[in-house]
């Protein structure tokens, strides 16, 4: 994989995602039904990607998708579920059926791996997971050591780290900079520009360098870690994006109805992969939709 | 409850109530996914008898104060006026693994067994080809590992929710029983369930979940055959839960959750 070129890191979701290899390791950001960088699932799809292994720290309707689709044959972290909305579906029933490997983490195992891979680290340790039955089935990453200075048992959690990240920020400059308002909650965001060989940005609004510079404290991954740049306002639908917009909740529960029965699943996600941007996008998920996910402060 | 009188409350309601017990006014809590029973309980505790129990929302928010709740736990609306978004990676851990803090946790397992041990990853006996894929350990598999004080709760007191032994261990509990936790060096561990049955312990040698009080007009015969497994009955008796009192009810039912989102766990 080769970062672009050009000064300007600004490009289409379609050439951002042809980054990507067949076979990568792809963590996503993801907290269950908070800030999975949808666009740019919705863009895997669309390119065909197969093979993938994911990351996400909770994932959620997006690797239902991209099971559903076939795209992937392992999972590499702690949960996979929609939260209220359930268990993802199409997931389950790939892991059921053996084509998808769940490797399971605790989250300060996964968070450990990553930890590691960031800071060029042979493994991170943690005392998460002792006595529980994940060890046996981790032998390639995790092992049990000693601390060398009082004989405790810990955890050895080996280096991860993934090919490429997807996330999504509120905004960025054409450098790369990436802001999150009020800075960031989120863990994925913190590690994964760290760990990974390469980051993708999805912001609601690309803007000017100097806008950036009016809040270098809302600035969460720097431009230099930053390989591209992809502008998709409502880049989290259905999923929320704190503090912009909630989930949709009627998305999710229409996805709930469908999501059990192949054909009607893959005819929702066919429906909103065929829009070929994000303004696309919009239009088929509607404003009704989005001004209702706009306005949770007042619903709150 | 009994079929015959209105006890003036119900079980969703009496199970906030003993869960909030659980909770001092020295503690930090925090809550995570489809947690309404603990949502309500810790703002329960606040508003009675531990003012100042610490809450992180959602493992977010400090302190929030949101104005109901609302149908997810683990999203933006439930940390309405917070004191601090906490950072997860850098923070929340940090604080959660140091020790001093947030010393209790409300946990819920698809499984659990005897000894305490809670399976969220898989049914069946084949890892790999598991009869049913759970959605997976989350923080589970630390909090039974980090020297954490676990606090179960249940809303389906039945023989699939409480088996002799999970086909799985994602969190772990007092293992084979007696001393085998200690011998691994963990501390902590799981001290009381809550389910809509009934509240239990662990008796402390054995480390068998133990009876503590039954919810009234619920018999000890039914929790047993809702168990699979014997529990252990204390030979001095079983006591019967408390109740919630008329101002309990009235935080719950008016200023916590007035919108009900607690009924979402009895779906």
């Amino acid at each position: 994989m080769t970062s672009p070129s050009t000064t300007s890191k600004v490009v289409s979701a379609a050439d951002a995602i042809a980054l990507i290899n067949d076979g990568d390791h792809v963590a996503i950001q993801s907290m269950g039904t908070q800030g999975i960088p949808m666009a740019l699932v919705r863009e895997l799809i669309r390119a065909g990607k197969r093979d993938l292994t994911i990351t996400s720290v909770v994932a959620g309707i997006g690797i239902d998708w991209l099971a559903w689709k076939g795209q992937i044959s392992r999972f590499v972290g702690p949960i996979v579920s929609m939260e209220r909305f359930g268990l993802c579906q199409g997931f389950r029933a790939g892991v059921q059926s053996g084509q998808i490997v769940f490797e399971e983490y605790s989250e300060t195992g996964i968070l450990a791996r990553l930890d590691a891979g960031a800071r060029s680290l042979p493994f991170q340790i943690t005392r998460g997971m002792i006595g529980t039955d994940l060890p046996a089935q981790l032998a390639d990453t995790v092992r049990e050591i000693e601390d060398p200075f009082t004989g405790q048992r810990v955890l050895a959690c080996r280096a991860l780290k993934p090919d490429v990240c997807l996330l999504h920020a509120h905004r960025a400059d054409a450098k790369g900079n990436a802001q999150y308002e009020g800075g960031t909650i989120w863990p994925d965001v913190q590690i994964y520009p760290k760990a990974c060989g390469l980051t993708i940005v999805t912001v609601e609004q690309v803007v000017s360098e100097d806008v950036v510079r009016e809040r270098p404290f809302e600035t969460v991954i720097p431009h230099f870690a930053v390989d591209a740049v992809v502008e998709a306002p409502y880049g989290c639908h259905p999923t929320s994006f704190f503090p912009g917009y909630v989930y949709d909740e009627a998305f999710h529960e229409r996805w709930v109805a469908v999501s059990r029965d192949p054909v009607a699943a893959l005819a929702m996600i066919d429906e909103h992969c065929a829009a070929a941007d994000q303004a696309a996008y919009l239009e088929i998920v509607g404003r009704e939709a989005i001004a209702t996910v706009s306005d949770w402060r007042e619903q709150a | 409850m009994s079929p015959n009188a209105d006890p003036g409350y119900s079980v969703d309601e009496l199970m906030v109530a003993a869960l909030a017990r659980q909770f001092e006014d020295s503690d930090q809590a925090c809550n995570g996914a489809a947690s309404f029973l603990p949502v309500c309980a810790i703002q329960l505790a606040r508003a009675t008898h531990a003012p100042n129990l610490v809450w992180l929302a959602g493992a977010v928010g400090l302190d929030a104060r949101p104005r109901r709740v609302p149908a997810s736990t683990l999203e933006s609306p439930l940390w309405h006026r917070s004191a601090m978004y906490m950072p997860q990676f850098e923070d929340f851990w940090s604080y959660v693994l140091n020790g001093r803090w947030l010393t209790k946790f409300c946990v819920r397992g698809a499984q659990i067994d005897r000894f305490g041990n809670a399976n969220n990853s898989v049914i069946g006996s084949d890892y790999h080809h598991p009869k049913v894929r759970l959605p997976g350990s989350a923080g589970l598999a630390d909090m039974g590992s980090i020297g954490k004080r676990l606090i179960f709760w249940t809303t389906t007191h039945n023989q699939r929710t409480f088996v002799e032994k999970v086909d799985f261990i994602t969190c772990a509990g007092y293992l084979g029983g007696g001393d085998e936790r200690d011998r691994l060096g963990l501390t902590g561990g799981p001290e009381v369930v809550v389910s809509d049955l009934c509240v239990m312990d662990f008796e402390p040698q054995s480390k068998a979940m133990r009876l503590v009080s039954v919810h009234p007009g619920v018999s000890v015969e039914q929790v047993q055959a809702a168990t699979g497994f014997a529990l252990v009955v204390p030979e001095n008796g079983v006591g019967e839960t408390e109740p919630p009192d008329a101002e309990m009810l009235r935080l719950i039912r008016e200023e916590i959750d007035p919108g009900a989102a607690r009924l979402r766990e009895f779906a």
